[in-house]
């Protein structure tokens, strides 16, 4: 249960309209590896908070897009956030207990640009999986920059 | 539950108790009441007690037996200044005032107002309530007396009846209040008796336990928190308790709050920390369930949270974790229950707070609660097994809640026997691991809540707990029930395609059905473990892909979990048995593929009689080669089929390697491709031909596997196979994949599957042609003439013609064309003909078409029809199309030159005002083809006019090529034109000679002829000057030597004044003459004067006349000569003949041919 070490693990996913990943990123700031059980026992936690994520926006009152802590599981947060179309979301999952909403509203707000330019590309197909390292690196670089 | 048996599964941590759960009513006690023997008592009773509506004020009623002894109140202590309380809660005293401490005692009696024995009765009545007040050993219990009356009515205000009811109060000690009377008979308002009664009871048991509660609150002065923190919190729970016995809920949730807080107060330590969370446990369940049935249900969880958040990190010693777990579980299911029975109850929940998450909660405490204790299971196996049990009996009969059995009562802070104090921990494990079925109860908990989520839609979650169910099956062993619930999820995890998530999923299915033994699992399963998208180790893969292979000819599998070893038996046995199937079909479609398909049709649609041809791309994935045996594909229409079987036969591969890419033979990662060739059946153009299923049979071994596609969407065309739908297993999503397979064809990525194809009808032959004369002559109407000739079989009908002009937009076609006679507008459809054309037959039309300008011009004529036949579809019968695209050049039929003249035509540019002038147009032929002229005329504007009456001059002159004509216009003006304005237009109508087209039209000519056209060319402009003389000439046509003639001179004053004028006329020596030489005069205004001359001829031949001068205004300082007007308008030559010696026949030339 207590957290072993300094640093944080973060889960992050992209997920398209049928409820399928289309991106994964996996960050930590912690020295040790994770375990393969853990990642699992994420995408679980990801995928069913799924369900709380479709309840907050569907919500009538709720515009914004970022959707801040949906849900909780044991030491994990899930923070998430819907693209204007609301068909594709982002998760993250993070165990970091001392981390700036500011942070990772930016974080997300990040992701967005990027994810919204790629998708102007002309071969992307939506809601298929990205399989883009320049992707991914700048995903990676946005990681570094926002969650400690 | 004292005196009762109890068996040691009993004993459950944090379990709420009977008493506890036990919905709390005032306890009315009933006495004298008879109920087995009169009829009258039992139908009071089960009145009371019995036939409860839902509205009646909530009470619990007893019967009461004459030796039935109520627990007598203990001395209350007169201080507590020494008194150390030994527990918080003890265990009997709920279920005593719950059940035996009534706060009401209601006697029966039978006694009438106007009984005759009634003193000797009331005396048996007083005699019966000091009975009863005996019963109540220092009890402040109320008593009622009710009097069982016969009278149908209560007497109204009779002197007798108030006397005999005082008399009796007075003497039985009761209040007037505490005295009913029923009168039982009176069955109309009997239930109105019975509820006014029901209501004064409650009063008086409400003002019963109002005093224990005042009685309670007495005792607080005397306690101090540092000695008597337990009793704080007992008290205050008591007066919950209290509170909520007189239904006074808001009290009891402050009271059980207030308890709550106290209990928090006390310092917790090894020794008394369970017995703290037990009653914080009861607290809290008492004060969640109250906020639930207040509607209060935020407070509630609210409650709860502050709750599991204090106690969460309170940690027991790691001997006794399992028992924190325990707890903690119990504290989240308890919580779960009451909020679904709030729910039962109409509360609405929702999707994120609902019981799912408590029951969810609690079985994964339920989890580390199993995963604490299983370090112990070793340990507790030397325990003595009897001394266990006591001690196990003796917790389910201690004497506070939540105390140790070996240790009752202690409150000091550290165990007073540590060598006991292990002995105990020893026996709760023990009791953990023998009695307790972790497994059963986590599945029970996850149920709940899968059930919890199904109902609140959150399908996710629901899913989750499946697995979660199905983990904790394969945990305990229980393959069979693991596989039923993985199959009802994985189906929605493959789709959603969550890797990390599938790849566990189906770990743990393929585990258990290997570990079972289920042939037909294993088998689907570990095909689909085989695909390249499983990142698992590649020898773990090739030993899966072997194993299948041997199963499916009833050979047991490889050993795939290193450590078990009674598997291979259960294979043994299973193959013994015969409890296989023998046919495995594999649904390809949803799950994860070793082997990718993509069909691929040539071409989208495919022509008449044209070969379809189909290509199959195949691509293993799987670590080893795999051989199949038989591939064949079915379309919609399953005359197909039998083309696209592929089964090579064994024979073929002894030929060498040639074959070797025709066997059905896959290498890893290797693209193969298998090519159909087939013919369409003549019934079957005009409609698509789809694949609907593809099939892989691996038929070589006793048990025989199909792997079936199946194109599920045939609307949606080309999804089923698409890589989009499909498990790509090219670049995976994340890198971490393990398998070292070579790599992807990147190739096969790029294909994309053609699932459907169209079979396109025959065309139907039919011809339209245009014949045309070019070039086409400008304002003329163009005829074109549309052949449409039908050689096909069937006949043709619904022909429409559609003329638009090309290069112009749809909206500015406003020209019209001529059809049969009528103007129709371009870009419109029209009918072309009401009949058929029948096969071998033509239509022709003549079209005509407007040309207006010089420019290059196309037409595209679209002619659609339908064929007329019912039954076919080979051939398309619906609206078909012909286009043809007419090109047209026109030019100018005419070449046309104005000049103007004066009357003696000489050109000039002069005009005058009210002078005559001509008009002269030279036309010139330009067309190729002979033109007939028709007439020619002039539009005049305002002001100019014919000189002579007009007649319309018809010419009917034939023209050829470069031919050329004339017309003259004598025509003058009336005012005077400063600008240059036009004259008019000349209008030219003609035709094309009928001679030339003769032969091509000849039966449209009949009916309009040769179209007539008109051309109009605009006329010059001119410009009209004033003048001030108009000089007239008189002159014969011609003279004749030494023959005198007149010479006329009309001069015309134009101007609106006196005209004086000086004319003259000069000497010739062509002419002697007579007149006025040189005269000066006036004309008058608008008029005219007439000078005579006599010209008398010398010498003959064109000779120039004397040359007349006239200067206007001569005397002033601008006089003006007048030579150039005169230039224009007077003759100045004139033939002279010789004179006529011998008479001969003259022919006059003609009009007065007068050159200069």
């Amino acid at each position: 249960m207590s957290l072993i070490g300094q640093g944080s693990n973060y889960y992050f996913v992209i997920v398209g309209k049928s409820d399928n990943p289309i991106f994964e990123l996996e960050y930590t700031t912690k020295s040790t590896e994770k375990s393969s059980e853990n990642r699992n026992l994420s995408q679980f936690i990801a995928h069913s908070s799924l369900d709380l994520i479709d309840e907050s926006s569907f919500s009538a009152n709720n515009s914004n897009m970022y959707l801040k802590v949906i849900d909780k599981f044991n030491e994990y947060y899930v923070t998430a956030f819907v693209c204007a179309s609301s068909t594709v979301k982002f998760l993250l999952l993070h165990d970091a207990n001392k981390i700036e909403d500011a942070s990772l509203r930016a974080f997300f707000t990040d992701i967005y640009e990027i994810y919204c330019k790629f998708t102007l590309n002309t071969f992307y197909e939506l809601h298929t999986p990205i399989r883009s390292s320049v992707f991914e690196k700048k995903a990676l670089a946005l990681a570094k920059k926002y969650l400690p | 539950m004292l005196g009762t048996t109890v068996v040691p599964a009993d004993y459950e941590i944090g379990k709420i108790p009977d008493e506890l759960s036990h919905h709390p009513l005032p306890l009315i006690y009933f006495a004298g009441l008879n109920i087995n023997s009169n009829q009258t008592h039992h139908y009071v009773w089960e009145t009371f007690a019995n036939k409860r509506a839902p509205d009646r004020t909530p009470m619990q009623y007893r019967l009461m037996d004459n030796d039935c002894m109520i627990p007598p109140s203990k001395q209350k202590k007169s201080t507590y200044d020494w008194y150390v309380p030994k527990g918080i809660l003890k265990t009997n005293w709920l279920i005593k005032h719950l059940h035996e401490v009534p706060s009401v005692a209601v006697l029966c009696v039978e006694l009438d107002w106007d009984d005759v024995n009634f003193n000797t009765r009331k005396q048996e009545c007083v005699n019966q309530v000091e009975a009863l007040r005996g019963q109540f050993i220092n009890r402040s219990c109320r008593i009622a007396l009710v009097l069982l009356q016969k009278s149908l009515t209560i007497p109204i205000e009779d002197a007798m009846t108030t006397e005999r009811a005082s008399n009796l109060c007075e003497a039985c000690d009761i209040n007037a209040t505490s005295l009913f009377v029923l009168p039982y008979q009176d069955s109309q308002h009997f239930l109105g008796y019975i509820y006014r009664m029901e209501a004064a009871f409650f009063e008086l048991s409400s003002s019963y336990y109002q005093q224990e509660m005042k009685f309670i609150r007495s005792h607080r002065d005397q306690l101090n928190k540092t000695n008597h923190g337990l009793l704080f919190v007992r008290h205050q729970f008591k007066l919950g308790f209290f509170s909520e016995m007189r239904q006074d809920f808001q009290g009891a949730i402050k009271n059980y709050k207030q308890a709550y807080a106290n209990l928090m107060e006390i310092r917790s330590s090894l020794t008394n920390i369970y017995e703290i969370m037990v009653i914080a446990g009861f607290i809290n369940y008492k004060v969640c369930r109250l906020l639930f049935n207040q509607n209060d249900p935020r407070e509630a969880i609210a409650h709860f949270q502050k709750h599991i958040n204090i106690f969460k990190s309170k940690d027991e010693t790691p001997e006794l974790e399992f028992e924190h777990f325990a707890w903690l579980s119990k504290q989240f299911s308890i919580f779960g229950d009451l909020f679904d029975a709030a729910i039962a109850s109409g509360l609405v929940p929702g999707q994120i707070q609902h019981p799912g998450y408590y029951y969810y909660e609690s079985a994964l405490l339920a989890i580390k609660r199993q995963a604490a204790i299983e370090p112990f299971r070793e340990r507790v196996q030397f325990i003595n097994k009897d001394t266990a049990l006591v001690l196990i009996e003796e917790a389910l009969r201690i004497e506070f809640y939540g105390q140790r059995p070996w240790r009752p009562g202690c409150q000091s802070l550290n165990p007073l026997d540590p060598e006991k104090e292990r002995e105990g921990i020893k026996v709760l494990q023990y009791h953990e691991l023998v009695y307790i079925n972790h497994s059963t109860l986590i599945i029970n908990l996850l149920k709940d809540a899968m059930n919890q989520f199904k109902r609140n839609k959150c399908p996710r979650m629901m899913r989750f707990m499946t697995v979660l169910i199905a983990q904790q099956y394969y945990d305990v062993n229980d393959y069979p029930n693991c596989l039923t619930h993985l199959n009802q999820v994985l189906p929605f995890y493959r789709t959603e395609k969550w890797k990390q998530i599938l790849v566990s999923i189906l770990t743990t299915a393929f585990n258990a059905a290997y570990s079972s033994a289920n042939l037909t699992e294993f088998v689907k399963l570990g095909f689909e473990f085989l695909s390249s998208w499983i990142p698992a180790e590649l020898e773990f893969k090739k030993s899966i892909q072997e194993s299948i292979l041997k199963v499916l000819s009833l050979q047991s599998p490889l050993n795939l979990k290193n450590s078990e070893e009674n598997i291979d038996e259960a294979w043994q046995k299973m193959f013994i048995e015969g409890t296989y199937d023998t046919q495995i079909t594999i649904k390809m479609n949803p799950i994860v593929p070793f082997i990718e398909i993509k069909p691929v049709f040539s071409q989208k649609a495919y022509k008449w009689q044209e070969n379809v041809h189909l290509k199959l791309y195949m691509l293993l994935n799987a670590p080893m080669p795999m051989n199949f045996d038989k591939l064949s594909l079915t379309f919609d229409k399953s005359y197909y089929n039998q083309f696209c079987n592929y089964c090579p036969s064994p024979k073929s591969s002894i030929d060498g390697d040639t074959n070797d890419n025709a066997l059905l033979h896959f290498e890893p990662m290797v693209m193969k491709c298998f090519e159909f060739n087939f013919e369409a059946r003549i019934e079957d153009y005009g409609k698509q031909l789809e694949i609907t299923e593809i099939t892989l049979f691996m038929n070589d071994n006793p048990i025989k596997v199909t792997f079936n596609w199946i194109n599920e969407n045939p609307s949606d065309n080309n999804k089923c196979f698409s890589h989009n739908s499909c498990f790509s297993s090219s670049p995976s999503l994340t890198s971490s994949s393990t398998s070292s397979i070579s790599s992807y064809p990147p190739k096969f990525y790029h294909i994309t599957p053609t699932l459907t194809t169209f079979l396109e009808p025959r065309k139907p032959i039919v011809d339209l042609s245009l014949v045309n004369a070019s070039p086409a002559l400008l304002h003329e109407m163009y005829p074109i003439k549309i052949v449409i000739e039908n050689k096909d079989e069937y006949s043709i009908k619904d022909i429409s013609l559609t003329i638009v002009k090309m290069e112009e937009a749809a909206e500015t076609q406003t020209v019209s064309f001529i059809l049969d006679g009528f103007p129709l507008a371009l870009g419109t459809a029209q009918k072309l003909t009401e009949s058929m054309i029948d096969p071998g037959t033509s239509l022709i039309k003549i079209v005509y078409l407007p040309i207006s300008d010089l420019n290059s011009q196309r037409f595209m004529f679209s002619v659609l029809f339908s064929v007329n036949s019912a039954e076919s579809t080979a051939i398309s019968s619906g609206p078909n199309l012909l286009k043809e695209i007419v090109s047209i050049q026109a030019i100018n039929p005419f070449n046309i030159s104005f000049t103007t003249c004066t009357p003696l035509n000489t050109p000039s540019r002069v005009i005058r005002l009210m002078e005559p002038f001509v008009l002269k147009a030279d036309i010139t032929c330009l067309s190729p083809l002979p033109l007939e002229l028709i007439d020619c005329n002039v539009e005049l504007n305002q002001n100019i006019f014919h000189t002579l009456p007009y007649i319309p001059t018809t010419l009917n002159k034939l023209l050829r090529s470069d031919d050329r004509t004339e017309c003259h216009f004598a025509l003058y003006s009336e005012s005077q034109i400063t600008q240059e304005t036009g004259l008019g237009v000349l209008v030219i109508r003609w035709k094309k000679s009928t001679t030339s087209n003769h032969n091509s039209n000849t039966e449209s000519t009949e009916e309009d002829g040769c179209q007539i056209n008109k051309i109009k060319f605009t006329l010059p402009a001119i410009t009209v000057q004033n003048s001030y003389l108009y000089v007239e000439t008189k002159l014969p046509e011609f003279g004749t030597t030494r023959e005198s003639l007149l010479l006329t001179y009309n001069l015309a004053n134009r101007t609106d004044d006196l005209l004086p004028l000086s004319l003259s006329l000069d000497k010739s020596d062509n002419f002697m003459f007579a007149g006025n030489c040189s005269v000066k005069f006036s004309i008058p205004a608008k008029s005219q004067s007439t000078q005579l001359f006599v010209l008398y001829p010398l010498v003959c031949g064109h000779v120039s006349l004397p040359k007349l001068k006239i200067i206007l205004y001569p005397d002033t300082e601008n006089p003006i000569d007048m030579d150039n007007v005169l230039e224009d308008i007077v003759p100045s030559y004139l033939l002279v003949m010789p004179q006529r010696k011998i008479y001969t026949p003259f022919e006059p030339i003609g009009n007065a041919v007068l050159t200069k």
